[in-house]
Formats: C-alpha cells, structure tokens, sequence
C-alpha cells in the first residue's frame, strides 16, 4: 500500500490519530488515572490528599465491598454454570437442520437489545413481592408459601438478579455457540454417525471440543459483563436494601457519587478492573495450553 | 443427518418452554398496560374490564418522555456519526498498511471491549469538565464513541483484510488517490459490514446509561434511559402508568431489531466471536 502514496507516514498518522487520541484519554487514561486517584483522599474540591495504601487496606476490610464481591459471584457462578451449559445445549438445537429455528433464535436473542434500565423495571413488575405477576400467581394457586419477597429483601435479591442476567444474556450466547457449531463440518458428524454415535454422544465428544474457541470468547464476554452489571440494579433494588443487593459495579457508583470519595471509589473501580483482567487472562491462557482442532 | 421423531418432540418442548419464560414477562408488561390502577390493585391477575388506552395517553402526554425521546435520538446519532468517522479511517489503516506497531495497536484497541465504562465514569467526568462540556450532549457523544471504537474496528478491520491486493494497485493505477480509494471503493464495497457496526452503535448509544446519568444533570438534556430510571421513585407504584411508558420507550428498539434483524445479531455478538 505505501508506495503507491506520495507521504504515507503523514497519511498514516492522519487516518489513525483520531482513533489514538480518543481511545487514549477515555479509555486508557481513565484506567491510570484511577490507579493514580486510588492512592489519594479526594472529596471532589481542594487538594488532593495523599493517602498512601490506605484506601487499599480499607477496601480488603470493608464488608459492604465484600458483601458486594459475593453477590457480584453469585451473578458469576449462575452465568458460568447454568447460563453457559444451557446456551450450549439450546445452541445444539438451534444449529440442526429442524424447522422454526429461525423463530426460535429470533425471540431468544431479543432480551440482549433492550436497555437493562427497562429490563429491571420489568421485572420489578415481575418479582414484586406484592403485586408481581409470580407471587400473585403463585397465591392464586394456593401456593402462598412460595411466594418470597424476590426482591427487595436481603436474602433472595442477588439470586433474582443472577436469574435476570441469565435471562437477558442466553440468546446472544445461543447464537455464539450456534454460529461456532453451525461452522462444523457436516462429514463430521456424518462419518460419527455412520459409527453409531447418538445426539448426545456427538454434543459432548465432537461439538463441545471444536467449539472451545467459541466457549471462551462468550466466557470472556460474560466475565465482562458480570462485572458491568449496574443499569439493571439501579431500576430493580437500587441496590439495597443497605447495601444487599449492590454488585461491584454499584457498590462503587454509590461510594463515589453518593458519598463523594472519589479516592475510595478510584480504589474499587481499579480492584474490579483488575478482577476483570486476571479472569480474561485466565481464560486465554487456558485457551492456549489446551488443545485446539483445526477446521 | 436426520433427528428421530422423539428427539424431535424433546427439542421442540424445550424451546417451547423457554420461548414461554423469554415472552411472558414481555406479554404480562403488554397486559398491564391496559389495566387502571384500580383494577391493578383489586386484583393484578384480572382482565381489564375494558381496553384502556389511558395509561398510555397519559405517559405520552408527559412532556419530559417526548424531550427524554428526542434527546437519546440526538446522542444515538451522534454517536454512530462520530464512531464512524474516527473508526473508519484507523480500521482502514490497520487493515491495508503494513508499519511496526500495526499488530500491537490492534490488540490495543480490542482490550477495550473487556473494560467495563463505569469504571472511566469519574476520569471521564473530570476530563468532559474541563472541557466545559457537562449538560451538553457532546459531552456524552464523545466519550461513549471512545468505547465503541473497540468493536466497530474488529469488526472493519476484519472485513477490510479480506479484500485482493490488486484491488488497490488497479485503482492506483487508474490514478486514483488514497482518499478516494477509501471513499469510493471501500467504503461501498462495505456498507454491509458498516450497517452491522451502525446497528450496534445505535443499540449501544439507544441504550447507555452510565454516561448521561452522570454526565447530564438538567432534565431537558437527559435520554430515555436516565429519566426511566427515575421512574421507581416518582410513580411510586403506579405500574400500569410505569409499564405504558416502558411499552412505549422499548418499542422502537424492538422495531428496529425485528427490521434489522441480522445486522443487529452480527453486531451484538461481534465482540465476542472475532475479539
């Protein structure tokens, strides 16, 4: 390309130099800069405050942020250990050659586009223990023992938002893992069989290890998204009641927008960014040291 | 490869029960809407005695939902114009070009699609302040355009390499400059791909919250999603009346997902497979 191009470093730096600058100062800077603000007391005015490690000691004490960690897990576990299987497994369906699958995949898939914001007011007509469709319901049928306080309480609220992520999240994993199987030779299967192999043995010995790739992208993805989870709490429990149904993610908003510390707050976000990254490594390398098939 | 009638059953009753748990909720939100809040009280479950349209005519006539409209309309498109203008160029540069750094900027970029927004919300904020640009919607269109360049350039970058090398040097050869080589081959030859890019852009600027929640505090610059939000509090618990505006502010997305279908399934999980 370049030597067709009378000064192709400038026109190099014209093309890219936008993108640089942007993705720098948002995205970049915005990760050093909280690394910075986390070693600071900051209310917002006046000077900073050099506060060493201290906002990092008190974050290790602090049960709220713990409390917060362990609901943020319980998101984690129903996404990797119910969620994941469950896509794979509809995602084998999907990618057969059966009618309406089409449909299928179509509604499945609609959750993910619309904003967590409404999806958690939805839900609020849902769950609400008073007047949600699933306690009046369940009272209706004379299962008035079953009928919980789902969410806002403190016992039931995290495990409600892990079923709403699941929710909102298993048609576009569907359609990763259908995209991968769907990119499966059929001889494969064909030739497997031909050896007698059933549906269930070709799912688990053929389909599961050519799709590895595809596994680890939707749980980088997840991983992600687990720790993004906000806009859905705001509008379903606003995160309480206290502080029982905060994720990471709200737990940190709350410190710095609510409680004006902004040091604190710069300390969380960091630690969640931190999480984040040393999942998705985890991930990667295990992508690489397994063993990978060629298509 | 045939699948047994049984297994055929099994399958079928599967995703009959999950199409039931993905519609319901949506069918029961529709259902509400049609009820007074008399009838919600009495008894949730029962049928409205008639069709009522209030709920929606009353959440309409709110004038802060038709200004909250027009203002994630003007962000939404902010953010697909400013995307595209600074991802289309850098993906074209990382895709065509060979210089040092190519490889490493684009593992750069792509990093971005694991980096959750809020934790930029604070830094964002300072910087967007010291622009003087908070409670102005440049100010919320330009930082969301930073976070989605990551997926818009995996996705052009990927479809950018796919093109012969010849393509270029014939229309070198026919004098063609590098601008119009961009801009009038590459870019038409894409629209596909840009149309899926557009299609995630819209979703993610459609539905963004973080950003203008903190960014924006006048309410005649706030978008759907932040004055939705602070719906729990202010109807208190007037579903019926809470659930018309929700029908009313996710239909479009809806309308534009059942049109753009395949776009917007290849944008959304874009990130994921080729990251």
């Amino acid at each position: 390309m370049q030597r067709f191009i009378k000064h192709p470093k400038l026109t190099l730096i014209i093309l890219l130099s936008p993108a640089i600058i942007f993705f720098t100062v948002f995205v970049f800077a915005t990760f050093v800069y909280n690394v910075f603000l986390s070693f600071f007391n900051w209310k917002g005015v006046g000077a900073l405050d050099f506060a060493g490690l201290s906002n990092w000691q008190k974050l290790l004490g602090d049960s709220d942020y713990m409390l917060s960690l362990k609901n943020t897990t319980i998101i984690f576990v129903g996404i990797f250990f119910v969620m994941l299987p469950l896509a794979f497994f509809i995602g084998t369906i999907l990618a057969k050659k059966i009618k309406g699958m089409d449909f299928f995949k179509f509604v499945f898939f609609a959750p993910i586009v619309v904003s967590s914001v409404m999806i958690g007011l939805i839900w609020n007509f849902i769950l609400d223990p008073g007047n949600g469709l699933l306690n009046s319901v369940l009272r209706k049928i004379g299962l008035d023992f079953l009928a919980l306080e789902w969410i806002g309480g403190r016992v039931l609220s995290p495990y409600s938002i892990a079923f709403i992520c699941i929710w909102q999240w298993l048609g576009i994993n569907i359609v990763i893992f259908m995209t991968g199987i769907k990119a499966i030779p059929a001889s494969i299967f064909e030739s497997a069989i031909i050896d007698g192999a059933k549906d269930r043995h070709t799912a688990i010995f053929i389909t599961l290890p050519l799709v590895k790739e595809s596994i680890i992208s939707s749980a980088i993805l997840n991983v992600a998204g687990v720790f993004k989870v906000y806009d859905l709490i705001v509008t379903l429990t606003s995160g309480g009641p206290g502080y029982s149904s905060c994720t990471a993610a709200m737990y940190m908003m709350i410190k710095m927008f609510d409680s004006g510390l902004f040091g604190y707050g710069s300390a969380i976000s960091t630690s969640i960014l931190i999480i984040t990254s040393i999942l998705s490594i985890l991930l990667l390398i295990y992508n690489k040291k397994t063993e990978t098939y060629e298509l | 490869m045939r699948t047994s009638f049984s297994l055929k059953i099994f399958y079928y009753t599967v995703l009959i029960i999950l199409f039931l748990g993905i519609i319901i909720p949506l069918l029961w939100l529709v259902f509400l809407t049609f009820k007074t809040p008399q009838e919600f009280y009495l008894n949730p479950l029962s049928l409205p005695a008639s069709p009522n349209f209030n709920n929606y005519f009353s959440g309409a006539k709110q004038s802060n939902i038709m200004q909250a409209f027009k203002n994630s309309f003007i962000l939404t498109l902010g953010e697909i114009i400013l995307t595209m203008l600074i991802s289309v160029p850098a993906a074209f540069a990382l895709a065509r070009f060979d210089f040092k750094i190519n490889s490493f900027l684009f593992s750069a970029f792509s990093l971005g699609v694991i980096i959750p927004p809020f934790t930029a919300i604070y830094p964002v904020f300072v910087v967007i302040k010291s622009l003087g640009l908070v409670n102005t919607h440049l100010g919320v269109i330009i930082p969301n355009s930073a976070f989605m360049i990551s997926t818009s350039l995996i996705l052009m970058v990927g479809h950018f390499k796919t093109f012969p090398k010849e393509l270029e040097e014939a229309a070198f050869m026919d004098g063609a400059n590098i601008w119009r080589l961009l801009l009038q081959i590459f870019i038409p030859i894409s629209v596909p791909v840009l149309a899926t890019c557009a299609t995630f852009q819209f979703l993610g600027g459609w539905n963004d919250f973080v950003f203008p929640y903190i960014l924006l505090n006048k309410n005649s610059y706030k978008p759907l999603t932040v004055v939705m939000s602070l719906f729990r509090g202010q109807y208190g618990t007037d579903y019926p009346g809470m659930a018309a505006t929700v029908v009313m502010a996710i239909v479009p997305v809806l309308i534009a997902y059942c049109l753009l279908q395949k776009y917007v399934v290849d944008g959304m999980t874009a990130g994921a497979v080729k990251g």
